[in-house]
């Protein structure tokens, strides 16, 4: 099945805007739910049963518990490990690409600065992950 | 009953003859020993004749007490329970001979193989006495005076001299081999000096020394006399070690006749239980007697030299000793400065041979030598360090005279006869060493201490007593100038700084290495970081500069203020491109270098291929006029540095076609590999300045506005393969950038 609906954890509210406006024009129709921080996302899911949200979209730089931390306590639990989780960060150190692949990572993007690289990404970020992506029972 | 000398001893079996058991004394004076048990008299000397018109044979097994007053019976035993000889004597004792009484100062000694001597000497001179304490009060507080060894010798000789009234006073000192050195002499005007002359060991056999050491003053009132037997009834010889009388051997008497000496006296000095030397007094005129009382004094003096030697060795050489600990602080110094410890003693002054005063040094560290001075070659230093290895040897070894012990050393006496060998490991694999070349040197002899050895008629070797005592001058091969035991003491001290220094050295080394690789790992995470924290509000300002565009397109039309805020979008991408190209030069500067043999046609073959577009659409002319070769290098690193060379060749270009060229000659050995262009030209003031960081020559939106970092990576690459990078250009006509790389020279 499709993906119902996705997660956004994003600390920075500037970038969270300019999303929500671009899914907007790209005309996004899934819904999604906002977190500004990790742990605030983990214990919503940790108790949250059965139903879980389709994918997350993660940040890495965020307080508290911050994106790897995050990563590695959802691939670590047998029943959260299932949603799948797309980072996406200002990021490019290769050891941070590394060390999210290795905590089981799904996706990596980079978020750009120029607008219009972003607007592309997220197009095909929608039409990938929530158009065309098929999804189990459970999320 | 005599136990004389066999006559015919000479000096080949010297050695071996008993002269502690003489059977025989000198004639001035009259011995009796008795059992010191019974006090029964065994021996007695025939000269008791001449002194007491009394036969030896009356007196022998007779107690010895019979013959003294009975008052001083008690005096006597008390003497003989405490055997305190040495502060008793000499002894007043009245003794009852021929029912006459004779009072005499009587010398008592235990032998140690149980008999009592008793000696009476009968002064032949006129007696000058000066008593004990006035000759040992004046000897002692000039003795204090010295300050140096020479100056103690002298005093020692002098003082001797001033209250013996000897001829001549030496002082004799010995050598290792026993061969002996005079080292002071106090003489009478006219008579010849025997300073600074040598004689060799033979001269004073070793059961001779042996007497010395245990008896320390020997006096020999005169050469010409009539010894005296000793008569005994038993066989049993008497032990003569500490009689003050006994006879002198024979070899010993010929060979002070050949000297020319009348009478003599020795003191021994005593060092550490050993022989040192002897303060020998001398009389070329006659007898000459010195009391008992004054050889007591001569005998302190003796002592009291000998305590003072230690002391004065001590301020020996002590400017010397200064000035090495002072080079030795420099050096330290220079050598914890150094990266290399080794450069720091060798290159510089002072250098590791003013440690020791050696005319070569080498240091010999995990298996590579590095030298200074006049040192043996690389193959024979390896031979040294193998035989030093074979030996177990203390931490310094030294040797004036290496091919005494090192089998094939005097092949490089020239350099290495003196070594000083310092041990800078347990294991006994790295060395300093120090070197001396061989030196030839001459010894004075007192005459030609061969000229012992004389064939006989019957054609066997035999020594004698040498006759002439001549200056003879040897000439010594295979030795150096003999290291002083303050350049010893030196090396010994600068081993163990040095030992001290590697280990400080290496513990600094892997601390430093840790820290490097922290400060590494911390910068890489700050390049990272800082990129990303700065583009966090640089994506801000961009996207909200098009929520403003995009709000304001519907309500009218806002032309100029479009224009500004397109502007702004600009700037943050211009931003972010600087940003990117920081991090990127920060990461070529850290990042590990994987160096292989890359062919580089191929590499500038597929930097082409990818700007070919570009290329084509500039309309350039690439030509390359030979093959490229294949060098040692980074091949991403140096496809990036073609890249750079090759956009900036056809950016800055007004020309059309514009013509580029890669090529690469050789100099000095070195491959120079160069792009050139027909392009505007660079300044000359602007040739280094190209190389700058975000140094731009031209407006920014001017030939494709570059961002000022393209020929800094290009120059940190070059440079991290151990190469240089330069330009010619010709403003208007065209750049060349010629680049070299010495990966291996890094």
């Amino acid at each position: 099945m499709k993906a119902k609906n996705f997660w956004i954890i994003e600390d920075s509210d500037e970038d969270f805007e300019i999303m929500k406006v671009i899914f907007e024009d790209i005309g996004v129709s899934t819904p999604f739910e906002r977190f500004d921080d990790g742990s605030r996302a983990i214990e919503k899911l940790q108790k949250m049963a059965p139903k879980l949200p389709s994918l997350i979209l993660l940040d890495l730089n965020l307080p508290e518990l911050d994106g790897k931390e995050f990563l590695s306590i959802m691939k670590e639990d047998p029943r959260l490990r299932r949603v799948p989780i797309i980072v996406l960060t200002t990021s490019q150190n290769p050891k941070d690409i590394d060390s999210c692949f290795e905590l089981g990572v799904n996706a990596y993007l980079s978020k750009p600065v120029d607008l219009g690289e972003l607007k592309h990404l997220l197009r095909n970020f929608n039409q990938f992950w929530l158009e065309d992506n098929i999804y189990p029972e459970c999320l | 009953m005599s136990a004389d000398l066999n006559p015919t001893i000479d000096l080949t079996n010297c050695d071996q003859e008993p002269i502690h058991v003489p059977g025989s004394i000198q004639p001035h004076g009259v011995l009796l020993a008795c059992d010191e048990q019974t006090l029964t008299i065994t021996h007695v000397s025939d000269s008791i004749r001449n002194y007491f018109g009394l036969e030896a044979s009356s007196i022998l097994n007779k107690k010895i007490t019979s013959l003294i007053e009975p008052s001083q019976h008690e005096k006597l035993d008390k003497i003989l329970r405490t055997k305190n000889f040495r502060n008793s004597n000499p002894v007043g004792l009245t003794l009852h001979l021929l029912n006459q009484k004779f009072d005499h100062e009587v010398i008592l000694h235990s032998n140690g193989k149980g008999q009592i001597i008793f000696e009476i000497e009968f002064n032949p001179m006129k007696d000058t006495t000066l008593s004990f304490s006035k000759i040992a009060w004046s000897a002692i507080s000039r003795l204090k005076s010295t300050r140096t060894l020479a100056e103690l010798y002298q005093v020692a000789v002098e003082e001797m001299r001033s209250f013996t009234g000897f001829n001549r006073v030496v002082l004799y000192k010995f050598d290792h081999h026993w061969n002996g050195e005079v080292v002071a002499e106090s003489v009478d005007e006219g008579l010849t000096s025997l300073m600074g002359l040598w004689f060799p060991a033979s001269d004073i056999p070793a059961q001779a020394r042996e007497l010395y050491r245990k008896n320390l003053i020997r006096s020999i009132p005169t050469v010409d006399y009539e010894k005296s037997i000793i008569l005994s009834q038993s066989n049993d010889p008497l032990d003569l070690s500490f009689s003050v009388l006994r006879n002198v051997s024979p070899i010993h008497i010929e060979y002070l006749h050949n000297m020319g000496v009348s009478a003599s006296l020795s003191v021994s000095i005593v060092k550490d239980n050993e022989l040192w030397g002897l303060i020998s007094c001398s009389h070329e005129q006659g007898p000459k007697f010195i009391s008992y009382e004054q050889r007591q004094a001569g005998e302190l003096l003796g002592e009291m030299t000998a305590s003072l030697i230690e002391v004065r060795q001590a301020n020996e050489f002590l400017d010397y000793r200064v000035q090495l600990k002072s080079t030795q602080s420099t050096l330290l110094q220079f050598m914890s400065q150094e990266k290399n410890f080794v450069h720091g003693l060798l290159d510089k002054f002072p250098n590791l041979l003013s440690v020791t005063g050696a005319e070569g040094a080498a240091v010999y560290l995990n298996g590579e030598y590095s030298v200074t001075g006049i040192t043996p070659g690389d193959e024979e230093l390896e031979e040294i360090v193998a035989w030093l290895q074979t030996m177990n040897e203390d931490e310094v070894f030294h040797t004036d005279s290496l091919s005494d012990l090192m089998p094939g050393a005097e092949r490089f006496k020239a350099t290495a006869s003196g070594l000083i060998a310092a041990s800078l490991s347990n294991n006994r694999k790295n060395f300093v060493l120090w070197f001396r070349p061989e030196v030839t040197q001459s010894i004075n002899w007192g005459g030609d201490p061969r000229k012992n050895i004389e064939k006989d008629e019957t054609g066997s070797y035999r020594i004698h007593p040498r006759k002439s005592f001549d200056k003879w001058k040897e000439i010594v091969h295979n030795h150096s100038i003999p290291w002083l035991d303050v350049e010893i003491d030196s090396a010994k001290d600068f081993r163990h700084s040095v030992i001290d220094i590697i280990l400080q050295k290496g513990e600094e080394l892997s601390k430093l290495n840790t820290d490097l690789e922290r400060s590494n790992l911390e910068l890489d995470s700050f390049a990272y970081a800082a990129s990303h924290d700065l583009k966090e509000p640089l994506r801000g300002i961009h996207n909200y500069t098009y929520l403003i565009e995009r709000e304001l397109g519907d309500l009218m039309d806002h032309g100029q203020i479009r224009g500004r805020l397109g502007t702004i979008v600009k700037l943050t991408q211009r931003m972010e491109n600087l940003i990117n190209s920081l991090l990127h030069y920060a990461q070529v500067g850290r990042t590990e270098f994987s160096l292989h043999d890359v062919d580089l046609h191929l590499v500038l073959e597929e930097t082409l291929s990818m700007l070919e577009p570009r290329l084509q659409e500039e309309n350039v002319r690439v030509s390359v006029p030979r093959r490229l070769p294949t060098v040692m290098c980074d091949e991403v690193r140096i496809s990036e540095v073609f890249s750079n060379l090759l956009t900036n060749a056809v950016k800055y270009n007004d020309k059309s076609p514009k013509e580029i060229e890669v090529g690469w000659f050789e100099n000095d050995g070195n491959n120079v590999f160069y792009v050139k262009d027909n392009g505007i030209g660079i300044r000359d003031k602007n040739f280094e300045a190209v190389f700058r960081i975000f140094k731009r020559l031209h407006k920014r939106d001017l030939f494709g506005g570059g961002n000022g970092t393209g020929l800094t990576i290009v120059k940190s690459i070059i440079e991290r393969h151990g190469g240089k990078i330069w330009l010619e250009s010709v403003l208007g006509q065209g750049s060349t950038f010629f680049f070299t790389l010495n990966p291996d020279q890094k």
